[in-house]
């Protein structure tokens, strides 16, 4: 007997082939459209940057907190790496490349940061929200305990909501903010479009997914992170919107 | 569905669109060896013999490392660095 394990050996082909890929593909497509739907109804301040106006400190507390995810998960999403290479080499290949192309974006948020007036010493300064906290200690327990789906699943979820809502959001920042005030954000909305990075993370989903109850997972996980991604933005409301208004009601 | 006829196999497979041809490696026969799948060892240089427009563009490095393997003209890639847009017709390389 070979005791040698988790080499990404054992599966010549994956469970989905191409054209099943893309069918699962579209129902978690399908399914993501209701959260982003159910996410509009509930979270405060989900579209506020699609209006005429924007709140500035809201603003720049987000962009922060941005740059702060974009640094936590790099480092979250590169411990995935070989967890994926024991089930699946192809699906770590996709997944190193997209790590790659993503590694450095935060600095895209940043530059964008230092034109509204919040220096790399002010993001410095400025602790991440306990739901970001959260967040990064949510990848590592997937990490440990349930295998790199989870991982994926964020990234898809993430990439899924950015092409399908960054435009609309771009458009109208572009109009209350300025264009060249978020030339970052408008790069790196490019990136993700051009790049395609909701296809390339699918394609690697597709590697690792192994039956069916890994798609039942799939949607599971899908659920978990929006759940904690609503945190945040709860957390962040109740920090800069609703404390602001507190204060003036105490004056 | 995009189809690839692919010879001399005379095998027909349906992909997605926008998929890479790497995923050719789930097909029956496997007619494409791919190696490094990054477009650094030339394992999976084709000639595509029809439809080369319903692949997506090479770029520069694919160009000059095809060009450097003797394959100048513009009907040969590496399938590896191809997605697919629409119907083709590829000759593999042996």
């Amino acid at each position: 007997m070979n005791r040698c394990q988790n080499t990404g050996l054992e599966r010549k082909k994956p469970f989905l082939n191409p054209i099943e890929a893309a069918k699962v593909r579209q129902e978690i497509d399908a399914f993501l459209d209701l959260q982003i739907e159910m996410w509009k109804q509930t979270v405060p301040y989900s579209t506020h940057f699609e209006g005429e106006q924007v709140h500035k400190l809201y603003y720049q507390r987000h962009m922060i907190e941005t740059a702060w995810r974009i640094r936590l998960m790099r480092v979250a999403e590169s411990k995935a790496i070989p967890e994926i290479a024991k089930c699946s080499p192809e699906a770590a290949q996709i997944w190193s490349n997209y790590q790659m192309e993503e590694m450095l974006h935060d600095e895209m948020f940043i530059q964008d940061l230092e034109k509204s007036g919040v220096s790399r010493a002010d993001l410095l300064n400025t602790e991440p929200y306990l739901s970001t906290k959260l967040l990064a200690g949510f990848f590592s327990y997937l990490l440990d305990h349930e295998g790199p789906l989870g991982t994926l699943a964020y990234s898809y979820l993430v990439e899924y909501a950015n092409v399908k809502l960054e435009p609309k959001k771009i458009e109208a920042m572009k109009k209350s903010l300025g264009e060249t005030v978020i030339a970052g954000q408008i790069a790196h909305s490019y990136t993700d479009t051009n790049d395609d990075h909701p296809g390339e993370v699918w394609n690697a989903i597709r590697y690792i997914i192994k039956d069916e109850q890994d798609i039942a997972n799939l949607k599971k996980y899908l659920e978990e992170f929006q759940d904690i991604l609503a945190m945040y933005f709860r957390e962040i409301y109740a920090d800069i919107v609703e404390s602001a208004q507190q204060q003036q009601v105490a004056v | 569905m995009p189809c690839i006829f692919i010879k001399p196999a005379d095998e027909l497979v349906t992909l997605p669109k926008n998929s890479n041809l790497t995923a050719l490696t789930e097909s029956n026969s496997s007619p494409i060896s791919f190696g490094c799948r990054v477009g650094a060892c030339g394992a999976c240089a084709i000639e595509v013999l029809e439809g080369i427009s319903n692949l997506s563009v090479a770029n520069q490095s694919e160009r000059d490392f095809l060009t450097s393997l003797g394959y100048a003209e513009s009907c040969y890639r590496l399938a590896c660095q191809c997605s697919l847009k629409g119907d083709i017709t590829i000759r593999t390389i042996d």
